[in-house]
């Protein structure tokens, strides 16, 4: 039957004419639709390429034999602990390596899985799904469900970085609307597209970047002052990467000039998709990602073993700047369920952060461009078994994120805004612990008394890494000489409570600028974080380092007016015109004080972050709102802070966020959360390229908290650390009336306890 | 020193000890000739414990040295895990709750009147001793009401005579909160509150098919509807103003549908005796006279619809025989005229 | 004298089974409902009444199976056209005529052996009560799986109701039924014609 026959009578001409309208809205959708959105967004999509290739049977068994035999050994080493005779131990290990049943025990199961299916290169989640192709997902009440396995993956926040998710955080806006709540217009919020004073940018801009950095001393000298201080293991591991030509920048120059360095960064590095850009796909309500970022996925740095961060480095190439990963047959051969080391191959960047001495993705920075080390710790808690009591009970990361299929739940509590797979999942110290943690102390009674008003982490987090960033400059960056790059300044680093730490009522509710909102339920009704606490710095001694380092920064930029820089960073309200902050006072007293004073409050630590940015003035409220983001490699080169801005808002993303349609889709919605009214979508760059006059460098108006859960120690503080005049809790700015700071503060009792 | 665990798992606390029930009956006839001073004290200090104190002003806890006490005793984590059971034992006095409370005259050391001096406290082996009979025997004179009966009923009952581990009046009663039910209380709010003390213990209970009562259809609705009382004490003897404390053993308990589920029921008789006059006005005509007395078996239990259906039967029934009767008249008047 | 053969067998047999069964379920309701120990024990009325709620349902069935493909079907179908009239006709036979010795205004023939008054109730009977009881009282069998509240009242309380209504009226119906079925030629006319199947009558009409 040829094609005209088809059409041959008019019955037959009907049902073509049917048929095609029933797949025209198909092929729309398909084909149509991915081309016009790549166009929209300027996304680019090609068939990803990694290095990889197939085993032969030899090299085959060789690898499996090494695996194996390196995992008896590190098992046997765990074991073999009490013998100090080093040489007694090694004759010991061996004895046990060799022991037959020990020999049957362990291993990686996966080993006999490839060699019995003849898998021989690993070939990304197309090897993985030939088995996997669906998992089981164990919900909550028990209930198991099928659900394909690619599918899962890519509707989780580690993939798309956002989640329209209702009740997530409990976020609430500033118009005191709770974002995404039941029945309100669903918007995406997560990362990709909330740029903040951390990251300096969002995934949509900052995706990957090549930076080609100019260490003034050479490689060597710089690998000795590397950010990684004093530690002499990590100081060894950065030696090493640094110092073997074959994976330093030096090796493919690329037609760079002498002494450039070309490095890694951006937000890639610990995203799990391997595209040339983030899942924006994923932000419109209708869409897939396309095939090629599926196959992008990088299964393995959750799931091998033996996953090789070195292989995490951006690469060019005629498409754009994306991230390698390692999909080598040694990492595949180890993969099981994600291991907490997996977890913390990413996620130790945010609480230990990179210069942590204990993290150990930190030393693998990469075989060739290596990643640039952020030395200013985003929340300074590590999880490790030398810094948290439960990663030295060996707990898992997922016996308290308890995930179902690939979705993970980060509690219930939490203010950082990023985006939450299960929202409504509970992780709590609670949930173990019970009510009455304390078994030990004489006292445990009266100890467990305060688990009313304080969280465990209050007494259980005694201070936070040293460099934790408080204050962060963005406008004004500093020349690391050894790293041969810019950097943002940081004003202000500390762990210590009172600087780099402070304690505010928090009931799990969060503003849409990441503050803690609570009520001090026998307070007098003064508590007022927006307005008081995270609205200023009040600490003698902060204040006096925020303006050692202005002075510092004025040689550098005179024209810099230290009492106003002190005054903008330590008192950012003072930036607001006195209508603006009538304006931002009521706002807090109407709006936000049902989410205030909602449900129980208690003390939790928080990790307070301001950040000096470029802001779009005319989509600001009294909270602040666009910050614009700096491209990284136009900063870390050059400096010039402002021409970083331009770089990153003429990214086609940016652009259409100026634009009608994404005002109508998101940006109004987004500006309503943040108090102002509707999205300006007069775009901050003049048509020479210049920023416009609406963006000028600001402070945020208030300082973002963000919840430290991590870094537990096992002897919290002592009682007069909090039950004394000048304790670590400031109790007047707590709320308390002046006769319980009284109590709250006399010796008496303490004095029985703890004479 | 430690503060030694406590016999009792529920509240941690005991009542008055009979032997020190003098001494807190003087200090009490003494408290009120010091009412002006301590209320006047009271509210010079209430300040301090914020404005749900305030209100608390009649309150036990603010006479004395109670205040001291609820320093460290309002909080409401305050417990411990008792080192012998493994259990957690609550040393918090919701404060509101004890207002609210029959006891809420008394100060703390009215019944723990040994050793609370000084923290850490010595000793509370004098806690063990207090029971809640002792005090609440022919004791008119105070308004405390005699326990004896009620005491006889619960040595009858199950509780006792299956000889459970460290059962006393604590087990169900918390001395720091117990009031009697409060006239006008809904009778949910009645069967949610009693049988929240059975089941609070009897845990194994919430489960959809709890053990024992297999052969009862929704079982939680049932909970939420009536007493476990009602049916696991004993029919016989029942008194309108109280439940009796004689819990009955499973087999000895009322398994009939019926003694519920039909008018005049002995079972709900008790229950429902909570209900006031007013709430029964409040609910207005159709809920009172339809809708409250309505389950299965008996149907409405609505007397008024059931005489209108007898009613519209009789009358069907008596106009038939007329008929029939008209009908025979005036055959027979035919069959004559022929 | 005529003679009809107007009830066969199958039809006779479900008759006096359904009216078994419906009387059953009367006796056992009423004992139940008024919780009537006397009459019959609760504990005994719950299954016996069951079993026949359930039988009922069978029955019913097997009536509108029967009506569908036995023949008996167009006895229930209303001629709409002719129904003012015949009705005020019967229910003036009934009122007055009756009384009177007036010829009966409907002519029991093969083709019609019901006259518009039994017409009109039976269909009301078993195509409007009768599945409305047999609903409601499954409903109870299986009130455990009810919503608990339906239009903000008792599910429970609306199905009761429902159930006890139909019965109130079923109950009106047999009373009724019971009585009418002796206006016959002879007071026993209808109930041998129920018995035997033959409808016979002395005078021709």
């Amino acid at each position: 039957m040829n094609i005209r026959s088809l059409f041959a009578t008019k019955t037959r001409r009907r049902v073509a004419i049917v048929l095609a309208v029933l797949l025209l809205p198909a092929v729309l959708y398909k084909v149509v639709y991915p081309v016009f959105f790549d166009l929209y967004t300027g996304v680019e999509n090609a068939p990803l390429t990694y290095d990889t290739r197939e085993l032969s049977e030899a090299e085959f068994e060789q690898l499996a034999l090494e695996l194996t035999e390196a995992k008896r050994r590190e098992r046997a080493e765990a074991v073999v602990t009490e013998e100090d005779d080093s040489f007694a131990r090694e004759v010991k290990i061996d004895i046990l390596m060799n022991t037959p049943s020990f020999i049957e025990e362990g291993g990686y199961p996966h080993i006999e899985y490839f060699r019995e299916a003849g898998i021989r290169e690993y070939e990304g989640p197309k090897t993985c799904l030939e088995c996997h192709a669906t998992i089981d997902i164990t919900h909550e009440d028990g209930t198991v469900e099928t659900v394909d396995t690619l599918e899962d993956i890519v509707n989780t926040v580690h993939f798309k970085f956002q989640t329209a998710a209702g009740g997530a955080f409990s976020t609430y806006g500033y118009d005191g609307r709770q974002v995404n709540a039941e029945g309100a217009r669903k918007i995406p919020v997560g990362k990709i597209n909330r740029a903040c004073g951390i990251p300096g940018s969002f995934s949509w801009t900052g995706w990957a970047a090549l930076v080609a950095s100019r260490p003034e001393h050479g490689l060597d000298e710089a690998a000795e002052r590397s950010p990684v201080e004093a530690d002499p293991a990590t100081v060894e591991g950065i030696s090493l990467a640094l110092n073997d030509p074959g994976k330093t920048g030096h090796g493919d120059g690329e037609g760079l000039s002498d002494g450039v360095v070309l490095r890694s960064e951006g937000c890639g590095q610990c995203h799990i998709g391997g595209n040339y850009h983030p899942a924006t796909e994923k932000m419109m309500p209708v869409g897939d990602v396309p095939k090629e970022a599926k196959e992008g996925i990088d299964c393995l740095i959750c799931h091998a073993a033996e996953y090789d961060m070195n292989q995490r480095y951006v690469i060019q190439d005629k498409h754009g700047l994306r991230w390698n990963q390692d999909r080598s047959m040694r990492s595949a051969l180890t993969v099981g369920r994600a291991s907490n080391e997996n977890c913390l191959n990413c996620h130790q960047h945010n609480m230990g952060g990179d210069a942590y001495i204990h993290n150990v993705a930190a030393k693998h920075l990469g075989d060739k461009h290596q990643r640039l080390l952020h030395t200013g710790a985003k929340r300074g808690n590590p999880f490790s078994p030398q810094s948290d009591a439960h990663a030295a009970a060996g707990i898992k990361c997922t016996d308290c994120h308890v995930p179902e299929g690939h979705k993970i739940p980060r509690g219930r509590k939490g203010v950082d805004l990023v985006a939450s797979d299960l929202p409504h999942k509970e992780v709590s110290c609670e949930s173990c612990h019970s009510q009455a943690p304390h078994n030990v102390s004489e006292h445990r009674a009266l100890l467990n008394g305060h688990v009313a008003r304080l969280a465990c982490e209050t007494c259980h987090i005694t201070e936070l890494q040293p460099n934790n960033v408080v204050l962060r400059d963005w406008v004004h960056p500093t020349w690391n000489a050894e790293e041969g790059i810019w950097e943002p300044t940081d004003v202000f680093r500390s762990g210590k409570p009172g600087e780099g730490l402070m304690y505010l009522w928090f009931n799990g509710n969060g503003t849409f600028l990441a503050n803690a909102l609570g009520s001090n339920p026998e307070g007098d009704g003064s508590y007022n974080p927006l307005m008081e606490q995270i609205a200023r710095i009040d600490n003698p001694d902060v204040i006096a380092a925020v303006r050692e380092k202005a002075r510092e920064l004025k040689k550098q930029y005179p024209d810099i007016d230290i009492d106003r820089y002190v005054e903008m960073a330590t008192d950012p309200l003072s930036q607001l015109s006195p209508e603006m902050l009538e304006k931002r006072r009521k706002m807090v007293a109407e709006n936000l004080k049902a989410a205030m004073e909602e449900g129980e409050s208690r003390i939790y630590p928080f990790k307070p972050f301001n950040a000096m940015m470029f802001e779009d003035m005319n989509n600001q409220g009294p909270f602040g709102a666009m910050i614009l983001p700096f491209d990284y490699a136009t900063y870390y080169e050059t400096g010039d802070s402002r021409a970083a801005v331009v770089k990153a808002i003429q990214d086609p993303i940016v652009r259409r966020m100026y634009q009608e349609p994404f005002k109508l889709y998101m940006m109004d919605e987004f500006m309503a959360y943040f108090g102002v009214d509707g999205w300006k979508t007069l775009y901050p760059l003049t048509d020479d390229n210049k920023l416009g006059p609406q963006v000028e460098p600001h402070w945020m108006r208030q300082m973002g908290t963000l919840m430290v859960n991590h870094g537990i120690q096992r002897e919290g503080h002592d009682c007069k650390a909090c039950h004394q005049p000048d304790g670590l809790l400031d109790y007047e700015a707590l709320g308390y009336t002046p006769e319980r700071i009284a109590e709250l503060t006399s010796n008496e009792i303490i004095d029985e306890i703890e004479p | 020193m430690l503060l030694s665990p406590l016999s009792d798992p529920r509240s941690g606390f005991s009542c008055l000890a009979y032997g020190q029930c003098g001494t807190a009956l003087r200090r009490l006839l003494l408290l009120v000739l010091l009412a002006l001073t301590a209320s006047a004290f009271a509210l010079s200090t209430a300040a301090a414990y914020g404005a749900a104190v305030q209100t608390a002003k009649k309150s036990g806890l603010l006479k004395e040295d109670s205040r001291d006490c609820m320093r460290c005793h309002w909080m409401e984590t305050m417990a411990y895990r008792d080192r012998e059971t493994g259990k957690i034992v609550n040393l918090s006095i919701d404060r509101d709750a004890y207002r609210h409370s029959v006891h809420h005259e008394l100060a703390c050391s009215d019944c723990h009147d040994r050793g609370y001096s000084h923290y850490p406290h010595r000793t509370s082996s004098a806690d063990e001793a207090l029971q809640c009979v002792e005090c609440h025997e022919e004791r008119e004179d105070d308004g405390a009401p005699n326990l004896v009966g009620l005491h006889h009923e619960y040595e009858k009952s199950v509780h006792v005579t299956e000889d459970v581990e460290d059962f006393s009046c604590f087990s169900c009663h918390n001395p720091h909160t117990f009031h009697p039910v409060n006239a006008g209380e809904s009778i949910a709010q009645v069967v949610t509150e009693t049988n929240g003390t059975c089941l609070d213990c009897h845990t194994e209970l919430l489960t959809p098919v709890p053990k024992g009562h297999e052969w009862l259809p929704r079982p939680q609705a049932h909970w939420g509807a009536v007493r476990c009382l009602d049916c696991h004490t004993p029919l016989e003897g029942r008194i309108l103003e109280r439940p009796s404390h004689n819990v009955l053993a499973a087999e000895d308990s009322n398994q009939l549908c019926v003694e519920c589920h039909s008018k005049g029921s002995a079972l709900l008789s008790q229950l429902y005796n909570y209900r006031t006059e007013q709430a029964r006005d409040e609910k207005g005509f159709f809920a009172q006279a339809i809708y409250n007395d309505a389950y299965i078996v008996g149907m409405t239990r609505n007397p008024w619809m059931d005489w209108i259906g007898l009613g519209v039967i009789l009358l069907m029934i008596l106009g038939v025989a007329a008929h029939g009767y008209a009908r025979y008249r005036f055959h027979r008047e035919q069959e004559t005229s022929k | 004298m005529t003679a009809l053969y107007l009830y066969p067998l199958w039809l006779r047999l479900w008759h006096w089974l359904n009216a078994l069964i419906f009387v059953t379920l009367l006796v056992t309701g009423v004992s139940m409902h008024f919780t009537l120990n006397w009459l019959i024990p609760f504990d005994v009325a719950v299954p016996i009444h069951n079993t026949a709620g359930v039988l009922l349902t069978g029955s019913w069935l097997l009536f509108v199976i029967g009506n569908l493909w036995g023949g008996n079907g167009k006895h229930y179908l209303i001629n709409l056209r002719t129904l003012p009239k015949d009705l005020i006709a019967q229910t003036r036979y009934y009122l007055h005529g009756i009384f009177v010795g007036a010829p009966h205004p409907f002519h029991v023939s093969a083709e019609h052996k019901l006259n518009a008054l039994q017409t009109l109730s039976y269909v009301g009977v078993m195509y409007g009560l009768m599945p409305v009881l047999i609903l409601s009282g499954w409903a109870f069998l299986f009130s455990t799986s009810l919503p608990e509240t339906l239009f903000g009242i008792g599910t429970v309380w609306i199905i009761a109701i429902v159930h006890l209504v139909v019965a109130w009226m079923l109950a009106l119906f047999l009373i009724v039924h019971s009585y009418i079925i002796t206006t016959g030629e002879t007071p026993t006319t209808n109930l041998k014609a129920m018995v035997t199947g033959w409808h016979k009558e002395q005078s021709s009409g």
